[in-house]
């Protein structure tokens, strides 16, 4: 259904303007109260993060200066604690030779050790056998402790006097 | 008549300042919030930002400050002077050359002779010591007693050719450090550590008094001073 406005044209455009004014006036409004609320609101975080960072930085300052007072047990709880670091490092680091040199077979009559060179990089074990075939039972014997033996050189130094080197 | 109309129309549309008013002091705002220049927004999320760092750290100072003062000053102290017993702060080669003797005595060996290779600016020392054995198995005894009675001495290097057996010896000692941390940093707890490292060390024996007879000295004579820590 179609209505008629039967007012005159100027009373119409009248009314329009009326109406954009209003609505304009009214969303302005909305718009402004919007804003004073969010520019409150920062201004209010503002003073909030200024206070908090204020009071923040005096705790700082006041327990750093607290510390400081007591640097000196700080600093002797460092050192023990420094020095026993020290001091298992060294005890980890360390190599059981005697673990090592006891882990060799006893005191076999038909053998002698005549040198053991140990390193860090491996043990040479030079011994003195009368018979080829000892110096064999001795090295499976040294086998259960050293899974990598190797004899890496055997001489006959006369008769029945055989020298060998032997690497674990 | 023209300005009258003029003046009417300018009464009739003033209204319109008010949202031309309005929005360029929104935007100002903006601008001064957002804008390249003032960057007021960045700024206030960068103090918030610097606000919860610093109460961190206020809560770490605080738990810090309070294990400090719950540090018996006493007690560490004795532990600190105990650890210097242990690892001495300087090279104390005397010492070193009595527990060398006392470990050829007790294996029924001869120290030969020994000489510095090595002697550190701070810290350990290296020992090339020289023994005579009579036989392999006093030089496995005289490795025992070196690495059972000394945990601070360090046997890298071995040559048994008996009778002569030639050792590598490094012997621990450490400078006091300067120990350079935060003041945030937290306060190392060793309690535990250094119940297990006095525990470790207990296994050793060590003689009474680092002087040692060359004429006599047998495990009988040794009693362990770490038992008691």
């Amino acid at each position: 259904m179609n209505s008629i406005n039967l007012l005159p044209k100027e009373s119409q455009t009248s009314s329009k303007i009326l109406a954009v004014r209003k609505w304009t006036i009214l969303l302005t409004t909305i718009c402004l109260v919007i804003y004073i609320v969010g520019a409150a609101g920062l201004v209010g975080w503002w003073l909030f993060l200024a206070s908090m960072d204020s009071v923040t930085t005096k705790n700082l300052q006041e327990l750093q200066t607290a510390i400081q007072q007591n640097s000196a047990t700080e600093s002797l709880v460092w050192q023990v604690n420094t020095r026993q670091a020290n001091i298992s490092t060294f005890l980890t680091e360390r190599i059981a030779t005697a673990t090592i040199a006891s882990t060799l077979p006893p005191k076999d009559e038909n053998i002698l050790i005549s040198t053991w060179k140990y390193s860090v990089s491996g043990q040479l074990l030079t011994v003195s056998v009368q018979q080829n075939d000892q110096l064999e039972k001795y090295t499976e014997r040294l086998k259960q402790n050293f899974p990598n033996i190797a004899i890496s050189q055997l001489v006959n130094k006369g008769d029945q006097n055989w020298n060998g080197d032997i690497k674990l | 008549m023209t300005l009258t109309l003029s003046r009417k129309s300018l009464k009739r549309y003033s209204w319109i300042s008010y949202p031309i008013l309005v929005a360029m002091l929104i935007l100002f705002s903006i601008n001064s919030l957002l804008g390249a220049q003032n960057q007021a927004w960045f700024g206030l999320l960068q103090k918030q930002q610097k606000i919860s760092k610093d109460r961190e750290t206020v809560a770490r100072l605080n738990t810090k400050l309070a294990v400090i003062k719950s540090v018996d000053v006493k007690k560490t102290g004795d532990d600190l002077a105990w650890m210097l017993s242990v690892l001495p702060g300087s090279a104390r080669i005397t010492d070193v050359a009595n527990q060398l003797r006392f470990a050829a005595n007790n294996s029924g060996s001869v120290l030969v002779g020994y000489h510095s290779v090595q002697i550190a600016a701070a810290a350990d020392f290296n020992l090339s010591v020289e023994y005579l054995v009579p036989d392999f198995q006093s030089g496995q005894k005289l490795l025992a007693t070196l690495e059972g009675s000394f945990p601070l001495l360090k046997i890298t290097d071995v040559t048994l050719q008996a009778p002569k057996m030639t050792l590598s010896v490094v012997s621990a000692w450490k400078q006091p450090q300067s120990v350079s941390v935060a003041i945030d940093d937290p306060l190392p707890t060793y309690d535990v550590s250094l119940l297990s490292l006095k525990s470790l060390l207990a296994n050793y024996l060590t003689p009474v008094a680092p002087e040692v007879s060359t004429e006599s000295a047998s495990l009988d004579q040794l009693a362990n001073p770490f038992e008691s820590q």
